[in-house]
């Protein structure tokens, strides 16, 4: 399959067009100004087919050689077809860190070609993935999706575990969700939460979750709001469509709490989801002076009403 | 007894019959295999059982069990625990109910039954007769439904007949499906309590596949009555849905078309609660399913419940509409804390001398 000899080619002979050619090429000023100095240390791969020439590795090379209007040292190959090509090239840039957008091109590339079982034992390995490996599951599943969201995966805007909400969503309301992730970057469990809870609402109540997006008026952006910001104000509004009786609760212990510490460094917060009206009551010091004052804050907030109030959130007598 | 059957259909979807090597020859298994004649025996050794043959058919797996046949319910100790004593028979359930926490137990579709009848005797005989002063309420329907393999097994049939030799042991006989094929063998009907779970007919037409009618259960519920056993009823899990008032007052109404409350010896409500994991079992198994994108928490059992207000609405509703048809001290709550009762009932566990002790003189009928 690999000759031995190892060949010179001028750079113009070589067919660098080749669609298994996956890798981005990595050429750059100090890529050449190495080729320059010291030379070409490791010889591309070629598949040398009647009069072509076709480059299975080495783009960088080829186009430093070529700026420098050097010679190309090539191993010749003998792959046969695209698969084969695609695959020594992988195996070739295996020490390269492959990112999503690399992944994405790469299993695209193949998934039209070979059966998943193939493509989880053959070519996953080839991007460190094992065959088994959830992100495996997680890329086979992306690949059931059509090409709408490989945009925004590329541009590492969504992560591939939201892969696992937007399969569940319908054509249409995977058009509606799309426009929030073009310009905005959500991380993995935002991203996630966010979907989640849309698809779950619209489960729910039985609507569409362009429905629920109309109804509800999530905005894209606002004017003067940070990207980070955008993304906790829609996760914020996804989680109330979600769970309005509990945030109903929040909303109410946040005003009651407010009342009560107005004035003081207390923190006052419910715990366990409201099943118990028991709450913790905390503050920091790191002086005798402070601790004092917070013990003063503390006899005297103790006499609110609100604290009847708090303890009895979520109760229905 | 022991010849061909007809099968009912809820076990028209076992397809074969496994056999441990060591229950070839014991009652159980000859008395299954003469009953199911068609259905293909392989004898196996439990090490080497053939998980990997399983596929969407269901097979009965006649076993010897090496744990503990008489166990404590799990209870924990932020919400009230019935103290029902379990007696473990076997494992999984013929029949599909989407809420079914079974699922998330077992994976595969193997029903068990441990034939190795009697070491399970010989335990419960020790347990039982270890103080006569002692006594048990006891239920086989927690792992399994308790007569849902009855038709081939008779196992709740040889259960009653062991038991008539121990009055301080009530057994309750909790089931979705119709077999009272066991009750001709029973002596004291006072310590038999046939039980069966009832929710709103939506729940029951779209989310309980494989079981019984309502109208069948409560039927079935009556002629027990009639014969002199007294009954139990469980409504767990409580669901909402569109419309759950109207679903939930149509069945409690419908009970008492067919039973009085003197004939019930306790009704239990719980509202639905699981295991986190359980949640996308019950996805992907019931697609159709939308209750589980209800608005749950995880409670102080870190199990996923419904948050509270929503659960107590539902609570009193079914409460209020019992209290109207005469039901009283019967009704309690399975897993839930001491204000949670106050609210709906007004008082508390303790104030009835602790759940288990109550419904152990309610199981006794003292």
């Amino acid at each position: 399959m690999i000759e031995s000899q190892i060949y010179s080619f001028d750079p113009t002979e070589i067919d660098c067009s080749g669609e298994w050619l996956l890798y981005p090429s990595s050429s750059n000023g100090d890529f050449i100004a190495s080729i320059k100095t010291i030379g070409q240390l490791v010889p591309v791969l070629v598949e040398i087919d009647g009069d072509t020439t076709k480059l299975i590795a080495g783009r960088s090379r080829v186009a430093a050689a070529k700026a420098l209007g050097l010679s190309v040292k090539a191993i010749a190959v003998e792959a046969g077809d695209d698969v084969a090509r695609a695959l020594i090239h992988l195996e070739e840039n295996r020490a390269r860190v492959a990112d999503d957008a690399l992944k994405l091109a790469v299993f695209r590339y193949f998934y039209s070609r070979m059966d998943k079982k193939e493509l989880s034992q053959r070519v996953a390995p080839l991007l460190g993935i094992k065959p088994k490996a959830r992100d495996m599951k997680l890329w086979l599943a992306w690949m059931e999706l059509s090409h709408d969201f490989d945009g925004v995966l590329t541009a590492g805007n969504i992560p591939l575990a939201a892969v696992t909400v937007l399969s569940k969503l319908s054509d249409d309301d995977k058009a509606a969700v799309l426009p929030y992730f073009l310009n905005l970057g959500w991380s993995r469990s935002n991203a996630v939460n966010f979907l989640t809870w849309l698809y779950e609402t619209s489960r729910r109540d039985s609507k569409p979750v362009a429905t629920i997006l109309e109804e509800k008026d999530l905005p894209l952006v606002r004017e003067n709001e940070s990207p980070k910001d955008g993304v906790a104000r829609l996760c914020k509004a996804a989680k109330q469509i979600r769970y309005p009786a509990f945030s109903e609760l929040l909303k109410a212990q946040e005003k009651i709490v407010s009342e009560i510490c107005v004035g003081t460094k207390w923190r006052v917060e419910s715990v366990g989801n409201f099943e118990t009206g028991e709450v913790t009551v905390q503050t920091r010091f790191k002086s005798r002076e402070v601790m004092q004052r917070a013990i003063e804050d503390l006899s005297s907030i103790q006499k609110s009403d609100g604290w009847d109030k708090l303890f009895e959130l979520g109760r229905e007598k | 007894m022991d010849s061909k059957i007809k099968v009912p259909s809820h076990l028209l979807g076992i397809e074969k019959i496994y056999v441990d090597r060591t229950m070839v020859d014991v009652p159980l298994t000859k008395r299954v295999t003469s009953r199911l004649p068609e259905l293909p025996v392989e004898v196996v050794d439990p090490e080497n059982f053939p998980h990997d043959e399983q596929g969407e058919g269901q097979s009965l797996y006649l076993k010897e069990y090496k744990g503990k046949f008489l166990r404590f319910c799990p209870g924990t100790r932020y919400y009230h625990c019935c103290g029902y004593r379990i007696i473990h028979i076997g494992e999984n359930c013929p029949m599909a109910c989407s809420y079914c926490i079974l699922q998330a137990y077992f994976q595969d579709k193997v029903l068990k039954v441990w034939a190795n009848q009697g070491n399970l005797f010989d335990e419960l005989g020790q347990a039982f007769s270890a103080d006569p002063g002692a006594r048990f309420r006891v239920g086989t329907g927690e792992f399994t439904d308790s007569l849902a393999l009855e038709p081939v097994t008779g196992y709740s049939r040889d259960l009653v007949e062991f038991l008539q030799d121990y009055p301080n042991v009530a057994l309750e006989l909790k089931s979705k499906v119709i077999d009272l094929s066991w009750m001709d063998v029973v002596k004291r009907t006072d310590r038999i309590l046939p039980a069966w779970s009832l929710n709103a007919p939506f729940v029951n037409e779209h989310e309980e596949f494989g079981v019984s009618t309502l109208k069948e259960r409560l039927e079935a519920a009556k002629v027990c009555a009639e014969a002199g056993f007294r009954v139990c009823l469980h409504f767990d899990p409580i669901i909402r849905f569109d419309g759950w008032r109207e679903g939930y007052a149509e069945i409690i109404d419908m009970i008492f078309d067919y039973l009085k409350p003197e004939n019930i010896a306790y009704l239990s409500m719980g509202s639905f609660r699981h295991m986190p994991h359980l949640k996308p079992i019950i996805e992907r198994n019931f697609p159709e399913t939308t209750y589980i994108f209800d608005e749950y928490i995880i409670g102080n059992d870190n199990k996923v419940r419904l948050l509270r207000p929503l659960r107590m609405r539902q609570f009193k509703f079914i409460v209020d509409r019992l209290r109207k048809h005469g039901m009283d001290k019967q009704m309690y709550f399975c897993m839930e804390s001491t204000e949670n009762w106050q609210d709906v009932f007004g008082y508390t566990p303790k104030d009835l001398g602790g759940l288990g002790k109550h419904l152990m003189s309610q199981a006794f009928g003292d």
